[in-house]
């Protein structure tokens, strides 16, 4: 459920060219996901832009809407006029229930005021309500106060930040991979305490606009019950794809020229039918990326939770 | 006009093992097709239908991996063959080829395989574990090269953050009774579609059911079992010593696994873990001996299954080479 894309790169581009450009692309994937045939992603719309551009370069474009976002005019116009060094976009999918709960504040990527990181999630984390009881405790009051919504993600978020000291300041790159490991381990600590094992996959992207973090990884996969999703029989996938340039090269939307690793994108799935040109992560992962003298440089560990 | 189309096939490793008869058999539905000087046979991230053998002439194999990276080229001549995996396992050709001047192939057409397989399954079998058994020799290759990778980038960065699932020790394997498997569950899975209720009742009686913990490793004595999980998850690790892994495959229900004894050389450098506990219909490999000579024709079915998880291995592992290597090109480019 939901799909996701997030782009770094030492070239800027426009939103437009990875939200609707590509025939796969993310809009796209929100009524047609090619990897994901039992649902749509039709539950809300977000996306975080860093932009050199503009005053207040470290504060991002945030954009967040409960609308359908192929309807959406002032998103494809604002897709079109604004270029962005590093994006993180998403499409919640929901179950077909009417306990389901759209509103703008459950979309995607959450990114609380004056804080750094922004995060958004593939997947969900089953007996939130059970867990919840012993989550409060673990997080800390003034993250409390900012959560406004009611999904398992924005509560991942919400312990996420509460491992840092300051989540209103500069966090490293190995500091955001040690909470992140950190509060995938409290997730599972917590999930053998209430003995939960119900499949849940936590396919995690977090930015600052500088550096991205991703993770491929599902608690129990494997694991079915009689209520067991079809989802979940399948490990939630992500994939990537790197080069010089992006952008539409003989009608295609692609990654070209390979002297120089300039620019990343990782996505759920493809933007292009030909998958040949991107590379699936593994699974139990986590993956960062960070630019150095002008290069992506990215690396893969085993997430050993 | 036939029997020099069927000197031509004996010098085919494919078809090795086949007798005058089956050749002649095969032969009756092989097409000629010509291709002109830059004309496309395969096309990168396109499906292909067929079993490419080359007569005549010579095919040029590119490719571009991600990043725009170009793979170096090879060049395929008489008696070579392409197009088998992709034909197979109706995945994405990873190449384009194309002939570099006037070229004449031999086709055999993926419909015309799906034909044998169910008015001479044997035959249709024959293939398919040909084309297995050929992959095996490429999959240790592929096995080899990613070792290499790994010594290679070990030299210059650290592996300390890729430690392998951490085995557990105490995890054990317990042998469960086969009659409390939910056999609407084994109904269920895609895999198993092409077996009757009958033949499924048949087939569990050569299986064993084992629940396995967490942790638990395949010891390498086990290797040459093949499984069908039901429930939880296996990983497969490429290990350069004990401290470093990488993550190759995570198998879960209804998929199935094994058995490696087409590229045991290369045993060493893998690693097999249970990553979330599992319910595993284990089939040792007497069992699958002695289902030949009772029930043939689910012998066939079952060996259909494996052939094809060798020849997807393959894919896997080729892909998973593509990654390692995407991963590490700052220091590889660097190096070179």
């Amino acid at each position: 459920m939901c799909r996701v894309l997030i782009y770094l790169g030492s070239q800027s581009v426009r939103p437009y060219d990875l939200l609707y450009g590509p025939d796969n692309s993310l809009i796209h994937q929100s009524y047609d996901p090619k990897l994901m045939k039992h649902i749509q992603n039709l539950a809300g719309f977000g996306m975080v832009a860093w932009t050199t551009e503009f005053p207040n370069e470290e504060m991002p474009f945030y954009y967040k809407s409960k609308e359908l976002p192929f309807f959406d005019q002032n998103l494809l116009n604002l897709s079109k006029r604004i270029n962005s060094h590093c994006i993180l976009a998403h499409v919640r999918g929901v179950d077909y229930s009417a306990n389901e709960i759209v509103v703008r504040q459950n979309a995607h990527p959450f990114m609380y005021e004056d804080y750094t990181l922004a995060l958004a999630h593939n997947g969900s984390i089953a007996d939130l309500d059970l867990m919840k009881p012993i989550l409060i405790n673990m997080l800390k009051p003034e993250v409390i106060k900012k959560i406004t919504g009611n999904t398992d993600s924005e509560w991942f978020y919400a312990l996420l930040m509460s491992q840092f000291d300051d989540p209103t300041a500069a966090i490293s790159l190995d500091e955001a991979c040690a909470a992140l490991t950190k509060t995938f381990q409290l997730i599972r600590e917590i999930r053998i305490h209430l003995k939960i094992k119900k499949a849940s996959p936590v396919n995690i992207f977090i930015t600052n606009g500088e550096y991205l973090v991703v993770t491929r990884f599902v608690y129990n996969f494997g694991l079915q019950t009689e209520q067991v999703e079809k989802a979940f029989l399948e490990y939630h996938s992500l994939w990537f794809t790197f080069g010089e340039e992006y952008g539409c090269f003989d009608g295609v939307y692609k990654m070209r020229g390979h002297k120089k690793r300039a620019n990343i994108l990782f996505a759920s799935e493809p933007l292009t039918e030909d998958r040949t040109s991107w590379v699936e992560l593994p699974e139990y992962s986590l993956t960062k990326a960070w630019v150095e003298k002008g290069n992506i440089i990215v690396r893969t560990q085993n997430l050993n939770i | 006009m036939t029997k020099q189309h069927i000197e031509f096939l004996k010098q085919i490793p494919i078809f090795d093992d086949f007798s005058e008869d089956q050749l002649r058999f095969v032969n009756r539905y092989i097409e000629t097709e010509h291709f002109e000087p830059g004309q496309k046979a395969l096309i990168q991230g396109k499906k292909g239908k067929a079993l490419y053998m080359i007569k005549t002439g010579e095919f040029k194999v590119s490719s571009t991996l991600p990043g725009d990276y170009p793979r170096q080229e090879i060049y395929l001549r008489p008696k070579e063959f392409f197009g088998e995996i992709s034909m197979l396992l109706r995945h994405p050709s990873s190449s384009t080829i194309s002939a570099t001047k006037a070229s004449q192939c031999e086709i055999l057409h993926r419909d015309k395989l799906n034909m044998f397989r169910i008015f001479d399954p044997m035959l249709g079998y024959k293939i398919e574990h040909a084309i297995a058994k050929l992959s095996a020799t490429r999959i240790n290759t592929k096995i080899q090269q990613l070792h290499d990778l790994l010594v290679k980038v070990n030299k210059v960065e650290s592996y300390a953050e890729n430690l392998p699932f951490e085995p557990i020790d105490s995890a054990k394997r317990k042998l469960k009774n086969i009659d409390d498997i939910n056999i609407n569950q084994l109904k269920g899975l895609e895999i198993l579609h092409g077996i009757s209720h009958h033949e499924l009742y048949t087939l569990l009686t050569y299986l064993e059911a084992y629940s396995y913990e967490r942790g638990y490793v395949f010891p390498v004595t086990e290797t040459s079992l093949c499984g069908i999980i039901l429930q939880g998850a296996m990983q497969l690790l490429i290990s350069y010593d004990t401290n470093l892994a990488k993550n190759i495959d995570v198998k879960g229900p209804g998929e199935i696994f094994g058995p490696n004894t087409l590229f045991q050389s290369m045993n060493h450098h893998m690693q097999t873990v249970i990553r979330e506990e599992a319910l595993i219909l284990v089939l040792q490999p007497a069992q699958l001996n002695k289902m030949k000579s009772k029930h043939e024709k689910l012998w066939i079915k079952v060996n259909s299954f494996i052939t094809r998880n060798t020849v997807s291995f393959f894919y896997i592992i080729d892909r998973q080479l593509v990654r390692i290597e995407s991963e590490y090109s700052d220091i590889l480019w660097r190096d070179n």
